[in-house]
């Protein structure tokens, strides 16, 4: 019998197409939304401490670049989501995104502060990246530059990538239940933890004269809530792999990880914005048979 | 076909390394930190006396309130607190620093006039070090168990000279 990975493993080109488009609305969205504080990051003056592409490459490493073209930059990279959530002229522009959100990310990370909301993101870009996701329902399929061939059809080459998507979310998340263990131990689980993080992030907001969740300072009065949602976040953390199992499995832990996400906004007044649009998730899933799969399809630039 | 087939092998063979480096940091220390394939020690220590720097700004009225993070070029609060976390480990950088914040409330009080904002009332500023407990924050009183003054500076440092010599001159002529 099959598992659950091996029916993901054969894949029509929809399915693949159509995470690569909302991967890249949510890229092209977030981008332009986060653009003002980006700016405002490239003007701070705060202390260089390179990260990602900037550690690596020794031309970023020296010192923060200038912020005209650091400006200039984002706003490439802005264009290269547009390129890779349509499929136009994909198969050079895709990886010349991946490359550029890489620098975003990495540059926003390198004041000081590692930020953690948007590795996945970049890490599932550079799964669709370098995968075949224009070949239907992209303007390069649309202009004949890219098809998929009658022997191709459902196969491994399209179900590949979304697997490796879905095998960087499930593996990011098993790291940060690891964390938890190694740092806090049965603490976590026993949700003792979890109450006093939550105290201390929004005693910091306050403190820093920042924004922070009214409803996670009720809830710290109240000790009893807090080991099942230790248990549960540390349950969903380390467990995620048999997602890949059983569709039943997958969809209990993509909605356990959601939820998860969810309290940590209610609570702590953090936003993990890619997550908490389930998109990450829905490579594990055959979205282009439900409704709004197709809907989004239909909408798509198709052949002519 | 040879073409396609050596593609998706390459592909397979960059995907499983890339899935090996996003693993891999469970089996490290979790404090080493890095991106993109990060250790996700977020949400994840015990804090049970945590030491926070904060910056507060003294009104005219003697009220305290604590400086919002874009006055410290940044409007990300995580990035406010390693700005001055940083700062806090030389007097040096924390007096630049509050220096820095004293500057946005001057420029403030010179474009809307002086009084007539709380902002614009500012008169000084000030880094501190303070130890809190997080649930005592909140269940009996938010004031720190521990409070130590790191820098402070004045909002209008040439008003606040002018102020000190006058009085010195009144006492000189007051005294016999």
């Amino acid at each position: 019998m099959k598992t659950y990975a091996q029916k993901l493993l054969v894949a029509p080109p929809e399915r693949l197409a159509l995470f690569r488009f909302l991967v890249g609305i949510f890229s092209l969205i977030y981008l332009v939304a986060r653009a003002p504080g980006f700016y405002q990051t490239a003007h701070s003056g705060a202390s260089w401490r390179p990260v990602g592409i900037c550690e690596l490459l020794p031309i970023l490493r020296e010192a923060a670049l200038d912020p005209l073209l650091a400006s200039s930059l984002y706003g490439a990279t802005i264009l290269g989501a547009v390129c890779f959530t349509w499929g136009v002229g994909y198969r050079w522009t895709a990886p010349l995104f991946a490359l550029l959100l890489f620098w975003v990310t990495s540059y926003k990370s390198s004041f000081g502060m590692v930020f953690h909301s948007e590795n996945l993101l970049l890490l599932q870009v550079i799964a669709v990246a370098f995968s075949p996701a224009q070949e239907v329902a992209s303007f390069d399929a649309r202009w004949g530059w890219a098809r998929p061939s009658s022997e191709r059809g459902r196969g491994w080459r399209y179900g590949l990538p979304l697997v490796a998507a879905a095998a960087f979310a499930i593996g990011s998340y098993f790291v940060a239940g690891v964390a938890k263990l190694k740092l806090s131990g049965f603490d976590w689980i026993t949700g003792e933890t979890l109450r006093i993080q939550i105290a201390y992030d929004n005693l910091r907001k306050i403190e820093l004269g920042s924004f922070y969740s009214p409803l996670g300072v009720v809830a710290v009065r109240y000790p009893w809530l807090f080991p099942p949602m230790g248990f549960l976040t540390v349950l969903a953390e380390v467990l995620g792999v048999f997602a890949l199992l059983h569709c039943r499995i997958a969809q209990a832990w993509v909605l356990l990880v959601v939820l998860f996400h969810w309290g940590v906004l209610a609570l702590m007044a953090i936003v993990f914005a890619y997550p908490l649009t389930g998109i990450p998730f829905a490579c594990l899933f055959f979205c282009e048979q439900t409704r709004w799969g197709k809907w989004f399809l239909a909408r798509l630039p198709q052949p002519r | 076909m040879k073409k396609k087939k050596w593609g998706q092998a390459l592909y397979a063979c960059g995907a499983f390394l890339t899935l090996i480096a996003v693993v891999a940091p469970a089996f490290s220390n979790p404090r080493d930190d890095g991106f993109p394939f990060s250790t996700y020690p977020m949400f994840a220590s015990r804090r049970k006396a945590p030491v926070l720097v904060v910056a507060e700004v003294v009104h005219r009225d003697g009220e305290r309130g604590r400086v919002e993070p874009s006055r410290l070029g940044t409007d990300e609060v995580m990035q406010a607190a390693v700005t001055l976390r940083m700062a806090a480990r030389k007097r040096s950088s924390a007096r630049q620093l509050c220096q820095k914040i004293a500057k946005t409330y001057r420029d403030e009080s010179s474009a809307t006039g002086p009084g007539k904002t709380k902002e614009s009332d500012a008169k000084r500023v000030e880094i501190v070090r303070a130890s809190f407990d997080p649930i005592q924050y909140f269940l009996e009183s938010p004031e720190p168990k521990d409070r130590r003054l790191v820098a402070g500076c004045a909002v209008h440092p040439a008003k606040n000279k002018q102020k000190k010599r006058g009085r010195k001159k009144k006492k000189k002529r007051n005294s016999p």
